[in-house]
């Protein structure tokens, strides 16, 4: 073994721009980005509607379906899913009263879930939708219908925008991974800490090739969320005036720990840091990437790439795009789709990162553009913090092949996924100290 | 909001949704054949010309009843009962004949034609043999005078004479007359006489009955589909029972108006057009809407399920409007203070505008609606209310109908609606709503859709609370008109009642002259509480409807009452007597049974039957009848006792109320004994049960079991052996069981309630602050929430200190319920209500209490305080509304200690300071940076970092406290802002709510200027809302101190 090994080196462009802004403005309200929503992804379902069904039906605008005569028509709207069982401030106001204890719910769907389709100005009540019970309120869609007076719109067929054009992938003549992983959860990290060490001295090469990967032609980490905590026990929400400071700061240690984790890793690799939902940093979609007061001694590395929550890169010419899973896990809370992995291959139909956003996500009031609209399609689409493991590649009607990948929370599943930018091979490695 | 582009061209014509909203027509009725069988709704009476044929005076003007209704084919009914002559009764001396008759009745025609026409006023006189209702006096009847008269104006003119001329006729030279049911209003006597009950179907069988119509002598003088005349006595009233229980589609047309008033001054008709019209139609009974729709102002555009109709002149709208009504011809109108605002606003505007036929809306073809102020003494106190006469159809306001049926906070529509439904409802501000219309046609339709849930919402209200299906059968169970439930006092019930018992059973009914009397009577009992809190199960013991089994037990009447002077007078023995304790005498049910046992026999049979047939019923229309019938009866047995006790009523009578009451008290005493003689440890009990607390119809008995089962099964066997040592039908049950339970004083408990051993019930609160209006909502959150733990209490008197608690929890509403003269001083609300009330009538006074201002100034728009951080007056709060409930409820548990724990511990100590944004002081100060860790003045050098050199090693601390603080109000600034978009159904439109009531507003608001600091710091629903965003604001800033976080992200780019 030669004293000196070369790690592979690939180029790097951070593309998640769009996920950054320079001023926050918490004046604006939500239905903008609702508008902004509809007018952009309007462009792309009247492609969608002229693949499906060419020039055969009209396209109408909703307020205007009381007024025309046409029979069967196409609308283009966003879908709203009104859920009695969606948790509501309104009612936890209500119930903050009583001393009921309410049931406490985590998947919110039922039979008596009602659809609406709304335009900017019209809503109308959706009948014979066929496959509500796997859609979510945010999804842009354009339906085929007829209007049935009332306010009711009987639906026939539908689509949506669909798979964007995909760039070309290069073709690589080498082995070139990439490594992503999620949920650290350094703040319990006495379950895992041996896990953790095994982890980062693979990726420093001390522990030679494993599964046949040559860890030097590992390019990059990608912390997908949740370094610092996977769960918060006191972090209960509640709705009435107060918001206090809460003194206690119990997860400084876990960020220490943190630092000196990257401190090492950043030595030997580029680590993007993207934040979680647990992790200290905004609370709102998109997540802004790690104050740098927080991280003082790895801040001094430039391979430590602080980055935003979604966060899109492109690495040796191939797309990727993710999030830490909070709009995978939201989705899967309002449908009744089991896997995650068909949520993220939904999100590429839906040609939207996290449609729920923001009725159910929390996300920032955008006004002038909707950054989680995909304008085109990544190579690579990944969500951080999920139970288990689970890849998948999919292809669009355009020739897209898309790799999807579910990375699993480390603290619990001491799992990191290994992605060959070659290929788009992607395999689990697990670091079980048993 | 963009214009949107007429893209292509316009062929055709909006596509045609008019539905037919006629009646439909009437089946072929040929009056010697067929019956006309209609259900009766609104009842008034006319003086018109006789109808030939008919009994009664055939000369001159005499009173008209007219019917309304409708029948089960929905067609509308109007119909003239002829030949009904009112009349009075009056004593007579013995001495008075048959042969006096005659002369009487010149003599009495004499006087009254002096002041009137030629005619005889006084039709017939007869003796009539009966029984005044009041007091015993044996089983001798005597003589009567049945005086009838033309009109019924007559009846106080001949009551004014035979008070005032005592020479009137030689044998009653002296005489002091009696008079009896002279004060029985004509309609009411109408239907006791003719047997007809409230909402009862009426027949009219063939060949009685005669059709008018456009060739008939008499003409039609109503929109009514079918208008006849018939003689009083053939009509045929069936009772509400099996198939005549049914109720008619009736149409209920809900409205609703927007007006564009201007900036900060509440709409005048005479300034301020009426730009919107919403009108709802339903069947009752029906599940779907019949007709909805929208009149407007200048163009609106198409809204999906509602039809548009849209006018450039108003004055074209109103009238199209009305045409719309009449056309519609609907039974009942409802809406949401539709007496006192809207259909006066209409009315006035229609009138400013000179629109002729406009007022002409009630079914009189030729009787235009016209507004008359009235005033009302009910139980809630003296009311001023507007009166308008659409004759035949009955105005049933929702906002009268839920301040009748429910204790609420605020009874704007809103506040109805969330307490009630559980709904929220978007509330757009009138200074909007301006802006609303003179926009385009897309923001008049987001106007005319606000319009239209305003419109729809009382009816989903008067769904929910069934209060019409109830009030027909409240109006069947006591034979008053529908209308009378809304617009008069609970006494007319219960003289109803009265007259229709007293008819058959030969009494007549003293008309009773009002005289202010200072007697008083002891009311219900209270056993003296041993207060505390109890860990043992509480069993309850109830004497089911107390006061009714009482008189019905005991022969409580007018009827039986022997004044004592009279007590040897009739040979009565000692065991004919009942002495009730209060002193009383009555005769016992052997001698005479009373008139009221014998109602209150009825009712309590009737409301028996209901039940049983309830529990059968599987039909979810009847059972909504059923029961709306069986609470009827309930409501009426117990407003038998009231009637007797009320002092300014139609015929008090203390004697009944007061042995009533007195009877009620020696109950609850002995069954306070009897439990305590049979549980106790000598008869082979456990422990000795112990009487806690008894309050007029229940007693809290602590069996001293340790679990549920046995305390509820002693609680059953109680009931059973002590229901034994009463009269029937006495009886007393077994109801819950509280555990535990916190007895704080008399009618001051709580507990949690237990029927079933498995689970609790619910939290019951009696008179505890959570349950009073006149406090602000956070006294009852507090009082509430504490009830479970100390800790909260701390955590909130510690919020208040801080400034950190929703501000619409310190509005503290009042309602105005007497003129202004009567509070002779001022009180700051009351001062500040009567501005208010201006503005904004249908509210109740909002205020907040401010730091070191004087109480009327302090007064300010709640929303000002928050956007200018106006400090609010934190003791105020904490010493006048929070510290005495919070004593009270907290003494029993945690002992003597308790004030310093509550209001003196630690976490009172750090209190906030708000700088006031406005003010005298606020010019002058000037913003300096400090050091968000130690708070000392940043030096200039320092002032764009976050902390001072000393707390620079604490600045990930600070900084992840900082975070962790935006997070929190990002996380309701979403949660917020998407539940106002949620609430207003719609994703795409912005949010312009401003509810007052909806408890999200403030903490929009709120949290909306919070996070402004915060971001520079978060916002709550509007208040609420606002917060958030100013503090989000702030926690920006702070973080922003840090330095952007995004720092130098370029230069990572390309790292290799």
């Amino acid at each position: 073994m030669p004293d000196t090994v070369v790690r592979t080196l690939a180029t790097y462009k951070n593309l998640s721009s769009r996920f950054s802004r320079k001023t926050d403005d918490y004046n604006n309200q939500y239905y903008k980005i609702y508008n902004v929503r509809l007018s952009q992804m309007n462009v792309y379902l009247l492609e969608a509607i002229k693949r499906k069904w060419g020039d055969r039906f009209p396209v109408c605008k909703l307020y205007k379906l009381a007024e025309e005569n046409e029979d069967i028509c196409v609308v283009i709207g966003t879908l709203f899913k009104d859920q009695k069982l969606k948790p509501s401030v309104l009612k936890q106001l209500a119930e903050s009263a009583q001393l009921m204890p309410q049931p406490i719910l985590n998947h919110f769907t039922d039979d008596s879930d009602v659809f609406y389709i709304e335009d900017e100005l019209q809503r109308f009540q959706l009948e014979g939708l066929a496959n509500g019970k796997q859609l979510v309120t945010g999804i842009t869609c354009a339906l085929l219908g007829r209007d049935k007076g009332n306010g009711k719109f009987s639906v026939i067929d539908y689509t949506y925008a669909d798979y964007r054009p995909q760039i070309e992938r290069p073709i690589l003549q080498n082995d070139m991974y990439v490594v992503l992983v999620s949920g650290l959860d350094l703040f319990h990290l006495e379950k895992s800490s041996l896990s953790v060490r095994l982890f980062s001295n693979w990726l420093s090469g001390y522990l030679g090739d494993i599964n046949g990967i040559n860890t030097e032609d590992i390019v990059r980490l990608i912390i997908a969320g949740n370094s610092v905590k996977t769960s918060s026990e006191n972090e209960e929400v509640n709705f009435t005036m107060n918001v206090n400071i809460n003194l206690s700061n119990d997860s400084i240690e876990a960020v220490r720990t943190l630092d000196s984790f990257l401190f090492e890793l950043c030595q030997v690799i580029n680590v993007d840091l993207m934040p979680g939902c647990k992790d200290p940093s905004n609370f709102v979609l998109p997540q802004k990437c790690f104050h740098h007061c927080l991280l003082p001694k790895s801040i001094l590395y430039k391979t430590l790439n602080r980055v935003t929550n979604p966060y899109e890169c492109e690495i040796n010419g191939v797309r990727m795009l993710g999030t830490s899973g909070e709009p995978i896990s939201d989705i899967l809370k309002y449908s009744d789709i089991t896997e995650p992995i068909e949520v993220l291959e939904n999100c590429l139909k839906w040609n939207h990162l996290a449609p729920t956003a923001p009725d159910t996500l929390s996300c920032y009031p955008y006004y002038d553009s909707d950054p989680f609209i995909l304008d085109d399609c990544p190579h690579i689409l990944f969500c951080g913090n999920q139970e288990k493991f689970h890849t998948k590649i999919v292809q669009g009607a355009g020739g897209q092949n898309v790799r999807l990948i579910c990375v699993p929370e480390f603290s619990t599943s001491f799992t990191a996924c290994i992605l060959n930018l070659k290929n788009l091979d992607c395999v689990p490695i697990v670091f079980n100290a048993d | 909001m963009a214009k949107r582009k007429d893209d292509g061209i316009h062929i055709s014509p909006k596509k045609l949704k008019t539905r037919d909203i006629h009646r439909t027509p009437v089946t072929r009725l040929d009056s010697t054949v067929d019956s006309l069988i209609f259900q009766q709704l609104e009842l008034e009476h006319y003086v018109g010309k006789t109808y030939p044929g008919m009994p009664g005076a055939q000369l001159g003007l005499v009173p008209i009843m007219r019917m309304f209704g409708i029948t089960e084919n929905e067609n509308s009914v109007c119909c003239h009962v002829h030949g009904f002559t009112p009349y009075l009764y009056v004593s007579l001396p013995d001495s008075f004949g048959e042969e006096d008759l005659s002369p009487f009745r010149e003599k009495l025609n004499n006087v009254l034609r002096r002041d009137k026409d030629n005619f005889d006023s006084v039709l017939q006189i007869q003796i009539v043999q009966g029984k005044s209702l009041c007091d015993y006096n044996g089983d001798e009847t005597s003589k009567f005078a049945k005086i009838s008269v033309i009109q019924h104006g007559h009846v106080s003119a001949v009551k004014r004479i035979l008070k005032s001329d005592r020479n009137l006729y030689h044998k009653t030279k002296d005489f002091i007359f009696e008079f009896f049911e002279s004060n029985v209003d004509i309609e009411t006597r109408f239907l006791v006489d003719t047997r007809i009950m409230g909402c009862a179907w009426i027949e009219l069988p063939p060949g009685t009955w005669f059709m008018r119509g456009d060739q008939t002598t008499f003409r039609a003088v109503s929109r009514c589909q079918i208008e006849v005349d018939v003689s009083f006595s053939d009509l045929i009233a069936h009772k509400p029972e099996e198939q005549w229980a049914k109720v008619a589609p009736f149409r209920i047309l809900s409205v609703d108006i927007e007006c564009a008033g201007r900036k900060g001054i509440f709409p005048e008709p005479n300034i301020d057009p009426v730009i919107q019209i919403a009108n709802i139609v339903k069947l009752h009974g029906a599940e779907e809407i019949f007709e909805r729709n929208v009149f407007t102002l200048n163009t609106c555009a198409a809204i999906g399920h509602a039809e548009i109709h849209s006018y450039q002149k108003e004055s074209d709208m109103l009238d199209a409007w009305a045409e719309f009504v009449r056309q519609l011809d609907p039974d009942i109108l409802t809406g949401y203070n539709i007496n006192n605002f809207d259909f006066p606003y209409l009315l006035d505007r229609a009138k400013h505008l000179g629109l002729k036929r406009f007022a002409y809306l009630g079914r009189i073809t030729e009787s235009p609606s016209i507004i008359k102020e009235v005033t009302l003494q009910t139980k809630f106190g003296k009311r001023k209310f507007k009166n308008i006469n659409f004759e035949g159809r009955v105005q049933y306001d929702m906002h009268v109908v839920i301040k009748r049926d429910f204790k609420l906070r605020s009874y704007t529509l809103n506040n109805v609606s969330n307490e009630i439904m559980g709904e929220q409802k978007e509330d757009v501000h009138y200074s909007i709503i301006t802006d609303l219309q003179n926009g385009d046609d897309q923001t008049r339709r987001r106007l005319a859709i606000y319009c239209l849930k305003d419109a729809e919402l009382p009816l989903k209200l008067l769904d929910h609370v069934k209060s019409l299906t109830n009030d027909i059968e409240m109006a069947r169970v006591t034979g008053v008109p529908l209308t009378s439930l809304l617009n008069k006092g609970e006494q007319v019930k219960v003289v109803a009642q009265l007259l229709r018992h007293a008819r058959s059973a030969g009494y007549f009914i003293p008309a009773h002259e009002y005289a202010p009397s200072t007697d008083q009577y002891e009311g219900a009992t209270v056993l003296e509480p041993k207060t505390g809190y109890y860990k043992d199960p509480i069993a309850t013991l109830d004497f089911s409807s107390l006061y009714p089994s009482i008189m019905i037990a005991h022969n409580l009447c007018y009827t039986t009452l022997i004044r004592p002077n009279k007590v040897n007078s009739f040979n009565l023995t000692k065991d004919q007597i009942t002495t009730t304790p209060s002193g009383n005498h009555f005769v016992k049910a052997s001698v005479r049974k009373g008139l009221l046992p014998q109602i209150l026999e009825q009712l309590l049979a009737a409301r028996k039957k209901a039940k049983t047939l309830l529990k059968d019923e599987k039909d979810p229309v009847y059972q909504a009848v059923l029961n709306g019938r069986q609470l009827a009866l309930k409501i009426s047995a117990n407003s038998v006792y009231g009637f007797t006790g009320a002092q300014v009523g139609k015929l008090p009578c203390l004697e009944i109320s007061g042995s009533v009451t007195a009877y009620g008290r020696e109950m609850i005493e002995l069954t306070r004994s009897l439990v305590e003689q049979e549980y106790c440890i000598e008869k082979g009990h456990s422990s000795n049960a112990e009487v806690i607390y008894g309050d007029t119809d229940s007693v809290m008995v602590n069996f001293k079991a340790k679990d549920l089962e046995t305390s509820m099964k002693l609680g059953k066997e109680a009931a059973e052996v002590i229901s034994k040592k009463f009269i029937s039908p006495i009886k007393l049950e077994f109801e819950k069981v509280y555990w535990p339970y916190l007895l704080i004083n008399k009618k001051r408990y709580a507990g949690l309630y237990y029927t079933k051993t498995d689970k609790y019930d619910k939290m019951d609160c009696k008179g505890i602050e959570t349950v009073r209006r006149d406090n602000c909502t956070l006294v009852v959150d507090v009082i509430n929430t504490c009830l479970r733990t100390v800790s909260y209490v701390k955590q909130t008197i510690s919020d208040l200190l801080q400034n950190n608690v929703d501000i619409s929890q310190l509005v503290i509403t009042k309602e105005l319920t007497k003129n202004d003269e009567d509070y002779s001083a001022k009180q700051a609300h009351v001062e500040l209500a009567k501005r208010l009330a201006k503005r904004d009538p249908a509210s109740r006074g909002s205020n907040i209490f401010l730091e070191n201002n004087d109480p009327i100034k302090s007064i300010i728009k709640t929303f000002y305080v928050l956007e200018n951080n106006v400090p609010i007056d934190c003791s105020y709060y904490l010493e006048n509304q929070l510290s005495k409930p919070l004593l009270r409820i907290l003494g029993p548990v945690l002992g003597d200690n308790v004030e310093s724990i509550i209001l003196r511990g630690e976490h009172t100590r750090h209190r906030t300071k708000v700088t006031s944004k406005v003010g005298a002081l606020a010019a002058f100060t000037q913003k300096k940076e400090t050091c968000l860790g130690c708070r000392t003045v940043l030096k200039a050098e320092e002032e764009k970092e976050a902390v001072c050199q000393y707390c620079k090693p604490k600045e990930i601390d600070l900084y992840i406290q900082q975070v962790n603080h935006h997070k929190q109000l990002e996380c309701r600034f979403s949660a917020l802002f998407t539940e106002c978009q949620r609430c207003q159904q719609s994703l795409h439109e912005e949010i312009l709510c401003t509810s007052r009531d909806c408890p999200i507003f403030y903490i929009r608001k709120k949290v909306q200027m919070e996070l402004e600091t915060s971001k520079t710091k978060l916002c709550p629903i509007f208040y609420i809302r606002k917060k958030v965003q100013m503090e989000l604001e702030t926690s920006k800033t702070k973080l922003n101190r840090f330095g952007d976080s995004a720092l130098m992200d370029e230069d990572f780019e390309d790292c290799d």
